[in-house]
């Protein structure tokens, strides 16, 4: 026998007392390829001073990939996604019952998911403050839009466990032109999923079916005078899948396995066009609009590819019951982030909207008639699918 | 022979999650500390993860790491004073025993003989892994290893007489 045995060496060493912990190694990884980045951005950035002789010749040259979210346009020189578009596979959002309630609500979580890998999602924490729990967040009310991306392992996964809930839902599905824009929560219908009162309130999740989209709505029981109010009572099976696939979309770090991830790290997304929204109540046609802004505004907007969307159902509760006081129009145009930023400039001279502040850059372009919304103007990145939503507050 | 180049994401999770204990334990034989140890254990895996592509396949990956862990561990001891000692086991009546004695004994080898022979008898690595692991050729790792016995039977002699 040798001198030394497994078993005489096992009781000299230490006992261990700290358990394996993955994440944590990819964390420090990730802090140093940060670190890293950082360095050589410095270094190429020292490079061209030293070659060109001058720091202001850095100022067109210079890109970055930027590792925090952020509320309207991009800094210069930030990388957009890449590539500019991408096919849709699954859309989901809602208020959320994996991250913990804090008081009577939920976090909000927004998840697009791209055959090509890319995961892009928000998040809104009920409470906003500086324990967010999101390190790359944008601010304290709002995570910007953020980037990851998966294998095409992890898409399959994430595809399959929504087709799965659809599979037992057949009959609540709705079918929608692809093209549609999801506005932020504001679905309810008759074909919905009703969930129990301890399920946070509403949400929908869409899943790609060529160039159409399926989608599945839930929400708690709503009083029957409420508009859109309907649905079909959830089985306990199907709210327990709700449960599941809010957890893969919400947590996908702590739920999908090391191979499902191609890029853990999170990064914001930029957007290679901004759609440039105006809402105005009551509703005008496009050139009537244009002409509220200011004159350089709607020079750069007119002529762009634009969307008219039926905007929202603005409503008022009188004497118990609810009356409907009127409708918005929006229009959206489309343009390149450079031409946003000139329309970003072009506007400076508006109040920026006090309420949309941490979510949205919007500005107010004329205030509200007849206790309908004031008429706003904000920008909105584009979604690889050639899609929009809408970032403003929830309210 | 055709080399691979790089260690992929999932090999090395496997490999931290399958020997996790043995590298934290051999680490705190280089750190005295088995807290120090696990942080060195992170920080190597993180390296690892950050410098995986540059893996050339020449030996065993298990073994590249563990250079990056040995490193890892030697540099937390140049920043701070090594703790002296590794697991204390109480002397029974006067007598420090077996154990007592066999880890007074390591903790006065060499470092790399010391370090030899946890991966060789603690961690089962061969020779060809340990000599890619302390950086030095398997034929030196066969030296090495019979200097630590030598030494340590002359130790174990004087505790007897």
């Amino acid at each position: 026998m040798s001198d030394f045995d497994h078993a005489s060496l096992d009781r000299v060493l230490p006992p261990i007392e700290s358990a394996p912990d993955w994440e944590d190694v990819l964390s420090r990884s990730r802090v140093r390829q940060g670190r890293h980045r950082r360095h050589l951005v410095l270094a190429a950035a020292a490079a061209l001073v030293a070659v060109i002789g001058t720091a202001s010749a850095i100022g067109g040259v210079r890109t970055f990939v930027l590792d925090k979210g952020f509320i309207g346009l991009p800094p210069r020189g930030a990388t957009p996604s890449a590539p500019e578009s991408g096919d849709l596979v699954v859309h989901w959002e809602g208020f959320t019952p994996t991250l913990p309630a804090q008081g009577r609500a939920n976090d909000i979580v927004r998840v697009w998911v791209y055959a090509d890998g890319r995961i892009i999602w928000d998040r809104r924490p009920h409470h906003p403050g500086p324990e967010t729990g999101i390190p790359e967040g944008a601010n304290e009310f709002n995570s910007g839009y953020l980037e990851q991306r998966l294998t095409p392992k992890g898409v399959e996964l994430v595809r399959s466990a929504i087709a799965g809930l659809f599979e037992r839902s057949r009959a609540l599905l709705e079918t929608f032109p692809a093209s549609d824009v999801p506005l932020l929560l504001a679905r309810k219908g008759r074909s919905a999923l009703i969930v129990p009162e301890d399920f946070p309130s509403v949400g929908s999740m869409e899943l790609s079916d060529g160039d159409r989209l399926l989608r599945l709505g839930w929400h708690t029981p709503c009083h029957p005078t409420d508009l859109g109010c309907g649905g079909t009572t959830a089985t306990a099976e199907q709210v327990a899948a709700l449960r599941r696939v809010d957890m893969l979309v919400t947590a996908p770090a702590s739920v999908l396995p090391s191979s499902a991830w191609a890029v853990r790290e999170v990064r914001a997304y930029v957007p290679s066009h901004y759609a440039v929204c105006i809402d105005t109540s009551p509703p005008k046609d496009a050139s009537h609009l244009l002409s509220m802004l200011p004159a350089r505004a709607a020079e750069l907007l007119r002529g762009k590819s634009r969307t008219r969307l039926g905007g929202e159902v603005q409503e008022a509760r009188e004497g118990g019951r609810v009356v409907v006081l009127g409708r918005s129009v929006r229009y959206c145009f489309k343009v390149e982030t450079e031409q946003a930023r000139e329309v970003a400039e072009a506007l400076s001279g508006l109040d920026p909207e006090p309420g949309w502040k941490g979510y949205a850059l919007a500005y107010r372009v004329a205030e509200p008639v007849n206790k309908l919304n004031p008429t706003w103007i904000w920008f909105e990145p584009y979604f690889p699918h050639g899609g929009f939503t809408f970032s403003g507050p929830v309210g | 022979m055709i080399r691979r180049r790089g260690a992929s994401l999932d090999e090395l999770e496997a490999l931290y999650r399958g020997r996790f204990a043995i590298f934290v334990r051999v680490a705190a034989s280089v750190t005295g500390d088995s807290e120090r140890a696990h942080d060195a254990v992170q920080e190597a895996f993180a390296t690892a993860v950050q410098k995986r592509s540059s893996f050339r396949g020449d030996g065993p990956l298990e073994a590249w790491v563990w250079r990056i862990v040995l490193n890892a561990a030697r540099a937390d001891v140049r920043r701070i004073t090594p703790v002296a000692g590794y697991a204390e086991t109480g002397a029974v009546n006067g007598d420090p025993g077996p154990d007592a004695t066999l880890r007074a004994a390591l903790v006065l080898l060499p470092e790399r003989q010391r370090t030899a022979v946890f991966l060789r008898y603690f961690a089962d690595l061969d020779y060809a892994a340990i000599g890619e692991a302390l950086g030095i050729s398997t034929g030196s790792v066969s030296a090495t290893l019979s200097a630590a016995h030598a030494t340590l039977r002359n130790r174990l002699e004087e505790v007897r007489t």
